[in-house]
């Protein structure tokens, strides 16, 4: 009776030993297929570089972009009706003044905080109003 | 993170912004060169009655005109196109919008040569576009109203040459269709090459590793 | 192959990982706080997409996903004007489209949360390199 109980006894810890093997045995082959792969694949050094420099540009203004979805296009067309050159004629000076911000409206056409930069500087230069 | 593409997407063409950025010149009415992104843009600029100082009448239409376009907005195409014609009519403004291509779509349409080349070779029909061709020359090019009135005047000539490119059209696709589902197909086939190949190694693997484990049991 | 190869790119994929989860997640915060300030009519939530395939370049993350989707949570149908207008938007921010494409994207898709339309676009195209 005793034998039989070592015997199974034994038996249990041999059984114990190899599910413990089997556990790290199938870990083991993960990790070495993800070896392999990541040994097997090139690094592009280009990439890394320009990736680092275009996230180090710092941050983006989401807040701007989301607005000017919905606002930009409105306050583009009402600066651009207001600021033509053509109604500040015959005043060379003026005209030269609205010129260069109409250029302006039209390189800003979707960014709102810059169109709202332009308004700002319309009202003070041409004396315009909204 | 990745959704499931239940949404149909209308793939979106990059092209650049007509609008340049010398847009804000000092270039009277009627004058040349520049592009405009809209009709309405066009008139906008064209019927200023700043445009108008030295003629008293013109300036009142203008005056009249200009306000009128302020009040609609530029989704209204008929009314947009009505100002347009009484801009032409009134002011003799030059409207560039549209105007280029228009000729150039009634040249192609109407011209001889495309006939000539046609299987079987009709010579009425070549007979009959060369007619039309000349009417077209003697237009002015650049008189958008004379140019709608031509295409009005000829819409069943057009409307045939259409109907034929549409057919020409409809059979090119249907090829390219064709040539992309073996494309797939193709495609498909080398996937599964280099899938059932990777499972080899995999398994290959995965034997050694069995064989080294017993090995090392010294079961084997 | 050297081992300082692994190294550089498992740090890379981590890098990767979370400077994409900021751009959603910064997008979204903004999107959030200018709808609660009352600055915008519509709600913008931006997500990770699979990508349209034809739309691939160098950098397109194929695993975790290429396309940069934005839905406008308007309870309506928007029209596709108001769907362009926002892309277009988008691709106006040099920065912006720069970073997506760095970070792995390749499509940028605008859709609405009624109906099941939408319009897509090719970030490769508005990189203005060179301009």
């Amino acid at each position: 009776m005793e034998m039989d109980t070592l015997q199974d006894s034994m038996q249990v810890l041999q059984n114990a030993s190899t599910i413990g093997h089997d556990v790290w045995f199938w870990i083991a082959i993960v990790e070495f297929v993800i070896i392999i792969l990541l040994l097997f694949t090139k690094t592009d050094s280009k990439k890394i570089e320009i990736r680092k420099k275009v996230l180090n540009e710092g941050d983006i203004d989401f807040g701007n972009t989301i607005k000017s979805s919905f606002h930009a296009e409105t306050l583009y067309k009402e600066l651009m009706r207001k600021c033509h050159p053509d109604l500040f004629a015959p005043d060379e000076i003026k005209m030269r003044v609205a010129n260069e911000i109409t250029m302006r409206i039209s390189k800003n056409k979707n960014d709102l905080k810059e169109l709202e930069k332009i308004k700002e500087e319309a009202i003070n230069k041409l004396n315009i109003k909204f | 993170m990745v959704e499931e593409d239940d949404i149909r997407f209308e793939n979106m063409m990059y092209f650049k912004n007509i609008l340049r950025e010398d847009d804000s010149s000092t270039e009277s009415a009627g004058v040349g060169g520049k592009e405009y992104d809209s009709l309405y843009a066009e008139l906008i600029e064209k019927c200023k009655p700043s445009n108008f100082l030295s003629n008293q009448n013109k300036f009142n239409m203008a005056n009249d005109i200009y306000s009128q376009l302020l009040k609609i907005s530029d989704r209204e195409e008929k009314q947009v196109l009505e100002m347009r014609n009484v801009a032409i009519k009134e002011l003799g403004v030059r409207i560039v919008f549209n105007t280029k291509e228009l000729y150039g779509y009634l040249e192609e349409m109407l011209s001889p040569r495309t006939y000539e080349r046609l299987q079987p070779y009709d010579a009425e029909r070549v007979r009959q576009a060369g007619k039309l061709y000349f009417r077209l020359q003697s237009l002015n090019k650049q008189n958008i109203l004379e140019l709608e009135q031509l295409k009005a005047d000829v819409q069943p000539f057009i409307e045939i040459r259409e109907a034929e490119l549409r057919r020409e059209q409809e059979e090119q696709r249907r090829r390219q269709e064709e040539e992309k589902q073996k494309q797939k197909l193709k495609q498909q086939e080398k996937d599964k090459d280099t899938e059932n190949v990777m499972i080899f190694f995999a398994v290959l693997i995965f034997i050694g590793i069995i064989i080294a484990s017993l090995v090392a049991h010294k079961i084997i | 192959m050297s081992v300082l190869n692994i190294w550089v790119k498992i740090l890379e994929w981590f890098q990767e990982k979370r400077s994409r989860t900021a751009v959603i997640t910064g997008f979204n915060i903004s999107a959030k706080e200018a709808f609660v300030n009352g600055d915008v009519p519509v709600i913008l939530e931006a997500s990770i997409s699979k990508g349209y395939r034809e739309y691939r370049h160098q950098f397109s993350n194929i695993i975790s996903g290429s396309g940069f989707r934005i839905k406008a949570h308007s309870g309506m149908q928007l029209s596709k004007k108001n769907i362009v207008n926002i892309g277009e938007v988008v691709l106006a921010n040099e920065r912006l489209v720069r970073r997506l494409v760095v970070l792995g994207f390749d499509t940028l898709e605008v859709h609405c949360d009624v109906g099941n339309h939408g319009c897509r676009w090719q970030l490769h195209d508005y990189l203005m390199i060179g301009e």
